[in-house]
């Protein structure tokens, strides 16, 4: 099963048939990288660039049980976090002025294999601040804080990062339907997916839509205070401090202004999709990110905003929100690579790359797909006191 | 014998020979014999499909039913299963078995419920939703009918009940009148409609699509395909299309007397490039397909094979019919990336239409009425468009992958009743909501 996550690590797992070969079951080590392409390679010389060229999916193994389940978090993960800091210096920062993409530059590329990729639309925004982190992940969470960036770890091993617009199928070029409707792809290149179900639960506070106002005058350096407006003038009926995580006072308002559009409504919802088979192929890079549209009048998934017709029907969906989260099966037709990376096997002249074919071997899945949309992406680094 | 009539299948001459009837608390259940004599294997394969038809139906999970050997379980009731055996030697007789098993709803279930979606169609003629014309049809038998809008600020909607006529010769009751019900101004149906029908009058002028060359009424979305010239049918009782001898559809309109069907006219999809008409033929139709099935609405979708000599050489042309309407919407869409339109098959005058607010012109009308008394309408009213008044002909200005067209008629033209007034026509049809109708318990 593939757990992708929009700018988290994921978690992944395959499992080999019990009589799978002795040899297959025993060669890899901790840390080798499991590749999942969308069809079969069947050459027996088959080199990492066109391996990783092929891939769908990439992932570390962290975990083996009985050397015959191995599971673990997508190579995303390699950009390390707090339990598993980034292999490489200590990075630190400032105080300098960088945009997102004077920040990745300013990496020491490569990261256990990541290499740099390539900017869409990065956001001209920069910002000065200080920084001592010891895992690149952590480093980039600390800049999204203030710029409305993302970025994007393909299964190739490159690092893609830009605006949510420029990375993403956004605006006129989204065109992917998911609808409990019959799903069909036209020959005018519309294409839809039949959800078997949605779900859309709803909690937690309204509260910052236009109910809340931003102190740009705070009252400690770093922190950011925000008062509940709409009461009597001098009244303050709540109040919320930000972690001080901010080490330059100028950076709070940006800071508090991406942290506020994370709060609004989202509406998160939850589709579930049975007989597609490799559903990553409707997705920029097979991964969570892309804006869809969604139609589901019962569960209120319209806006009117929005005409479209499918199905021979006029229809309003909704246009707001992205896949964040996508579980998808390994199913038969897929190839799955044991890939022994040379940054993984012990220093010296054993140390050498190595692809194993595993496809034959694997247990395969059945299961249905899930997607879940929302309207941004939460950040795990921020936090509120 | 006793006969059973459930969902579609409202001919008290398929489901007969009932042989045994198990009625319990909360399920029924009844087994008979299939009689159709044994020449017609298309009618045989045409009342199978019904029959499996009626389970797990998205479109109509719950269905009317009566069973004549007990009028007194006449009800609504959601199939449980519905299963045909065939076995060697009855299909050469023309007789097999089925069973068909319903659960039964708590006080048998006869409050319907329309909710609906949708807002005024995108479009550039400055056509807004204060100048449309919302709308909503039940069967001339429904009673009781309310509108209740969600949060409403006035106790009472106004509005008027209009009656619409057909030739009454569809459906299995007499009838062929259906109510349309209108909010005189441009009020949406935000809010659920309750009304209450009997069983036996539940499809009614209901929008309905029939298979098969005896054209049986299709239940669900399978059926077997029959594209040959007489082999499908789209209606709601107050027109009907359906292949056309030298076009590709034929739209058929009630005769002056409205007691009979009129003269079928031919009509012609395509496309043009460059000034160049290309239409298609009913024997370009490849396949055909049931998008939706349900009684305020069904979809039929047409596969059209062009002559095209690129890697993009099928047309999609979908026709949608509401109950109560008297204008289908038809899309067309394909690998061609042209002006896509409809027009008459054989050429006749037509007058530009003007929207009536802002004069703005969106589409042909007929100059002269057919030999039906009928004034037929096309509007294309979602893009600008170019009209071929000399021909009878539409289409895009501008090269699309997708187009929608309004195909309808001005019934009775020079004498039209006020809900049948071309005008009104075309605000009906900028104000595009979907409606989905359920039964409440």
């Amino acid at each position: 099963m593939i757990t992708q996550v929009l700018m988290q690590p994921g978690s992944c797992s395959i499992e080999l048939k019990a009589d799978a070969p002795l040899d297959i079951r025993l060669a890899p080590r901790l840390r080798d990288h499991i590749i999942v392409t969308p069809g079969r390679i069947f050459d027996t010389a088959i080199t990492p660039a066109v391996l990783k060229a092929a891939a769908r999916h990439s992932f570390r193994i962290d975990q083996m049980t009985n050397r015959t389940e191995f599971a673990g978090p997508t190579i995303a993960a390699w950009l390390g976090d707090a339990s598993s800091p980034s292999k490489g210096p200590l990075l630190s920062l400032g105080p300098a002025a960088y945009t997102l993409t004077g920040l990745i530059n300013a990496f020491t590329w490569n990261i256990n294999g990541l290499t740099k990729g390539t900017a869409y639309s990065s956001p001209a925004t920069s910002i000065t601040d200080t920084l001592l982190h010891s895992s690149h992940t952590a480093m980039l969470k600390h800049w999204l804080q203030f710029i409305d960036g993302e970025y994007r770890v393909n299964a190739s091993g490159s690092l893609d990062w830009g605006s949510p617009g420029g990375l993403w199928k956004s605006g006129a070029a989204v065109d992917l339907l998911l609808t409990r409707g019959p799903g069909e792809r036209l020959p005018s290149g519309q294409n839809s997916i039949t959800v078997d179900r949605f779900d859309v639960p709803e909690s937690g506070d309204d509260w910052a839509n236009g109910h809340w106002a931003v102190d740009a005058t705070p009252a400690f350096v770093g922190g950011t205070l925000i008062t509940e407006g709409g009461f009597a003038a001098g009244t303050n009926a709540f109040v919320s401090v930000w972690d001080d995580t901010v080490h330059t006072a100028g950076n709070a308002g940006p800071r508090t202004t991406e942290m506020q559009a994370e709060y609004v409504d989202q509406k998160t919802v939850s589709a579930t999709v049975s007989g597609v088979f490799d559903l990553c192929s409707f997705f920029t890079a097979g991964q969570p990110g892309d804006y869809v549209r969604l139609y589901d009048p019962e569960r209120g998934l319209v806006d009117t905003a929005n005409e479209s017709v499918h199905a021979g029907q006029t229809i309003h969906p909704l246009t707001s929100h992205r896949v964040l989260e996508m579980t998808t099966p390994v199913q038969r037709g897929m190839g799955v690579y044991h890939y022994a990376t040379a940054y993984t096997q012990p220093s010296g002249p054993a140390g050498t790359e190595a692809i194993t074919d595993w496809s034959d071997y694997i247990e395969y899945e059945t299961s249905s797909a899930t997607l879940t949309l929302g309207v941004r992406p939460q950040l795990s680094i921020r936090k509120v006191i | 014998m006793a006969y059973l009539l459930i969902g579609r299948i409202q001919d008290h001459t398929v489901l007969t020979s009932v042989s045994a009837a198990t009625i319990t608390k909360t399920s029924m259940s009844f087994r008979g014999r299939i009689g159709l004599g044994g020449a017609d294997l298309a009618a045989i394969a045409a009342v199978r499909d019904q029959i499996i038809g009626l389970t797990e139906n998205t479109d109509e999970p719950v269905v009317p039913m009566l069973y004549s050997g007990d009028l007194s379980l006449t009800s609504f009731v959601r199939p449980v299963s519905a299963s045909v055996t065939l076995e060697s030697g009855s299909i050469d007789v023309g007789y097999w078995e089925w069973e068909i098993e319903v659960e039964r709803l708590p006080r048998g279930g006869a409050r319907q419920q329309s909710t609906f979606s949708g807002t005024c169609l995108v479009n550039p003629f400055s056509v807004v939703e204060a100048d449309t014309r919302p709308w909503h049809a039940t069967p001339s038998e429904a009673v009781g009918y309310g509108y209740v809008g969600i949060n409403a600020t006035v106790a009472v909607q106004a509005g008027t009940r209009y009656a619409r006529y057909g030739p009454g010769v569809d459906t299995a009751r007499p009838g062929g009148q259906v109510w349309v019900y209108d909010p005189d101004d441009a009020t949406y149906f935000t809010g659920n409609a309750d009304w209450v029908v009997d069983p036996r009058d539940f499809y009614s002028m209901a929008a309905t699509i029939k298979a098969g060359a005896a054209l049986k009424a299709v239940h669900g979305r399978l059926t077997s395909k029959d594209v040959t010239s007489a082999g499908w049918q789209i209606g709601n009782g107050l027109f009907r299309f359906g292949p056309s001898s030298t076009g590709l559809i034929s739209l058929t309109a009630p005769s002056a007397t409205a007691s009979v069907w009129g003269t079928p006219v031919q009509l012609s999809c395509g496309y043009t490039t460059g000034g160049t008409w290309t239409p298609f033929t009913a024997a370009d139709i490849t396949d055909w397909m049931v998008l939706r099935n349900s009684p305020e609405c069904c979809v039929l979708r047409l596969r059209v094979s062009t002559t095209s000599a690129s890697l993009n050489n099928v047309i999609i042309v979908d026709i949608l019919v509401r109950r109560g309407s008297r204008f289908a919407v038809i899309n067309l869409s394909g690998g061609l990336f042209t002006q896509y339109g409809i027009g008459f098959t054989s050429a006749k005058a037509m007058t530009a239409k003007t929207e009536s607010v802002h004069a703005t012109t969106v589409g042909l009308k007929e100059t002269t009425a057919d030999t039906d008394g009928n004034k037929l309408l096309f509007i294309l009213g979602s893009v600008a468009n170019t009209r071929d008044t000399a021909n009878g002909r539409i289409y895009t200005t501008s090269n699309a992958f997708q187009t929608q067209v309004m195909v309808g008629h001005e019934y009775q033209g020079a004498t039209a009743a006020a809900i049948d007034d071309d005008d009104v026509l075309i605000h009906q049809y900028f104000a595009a909501q979907t409606e989905t109708q359920r039964i409440v318990l």
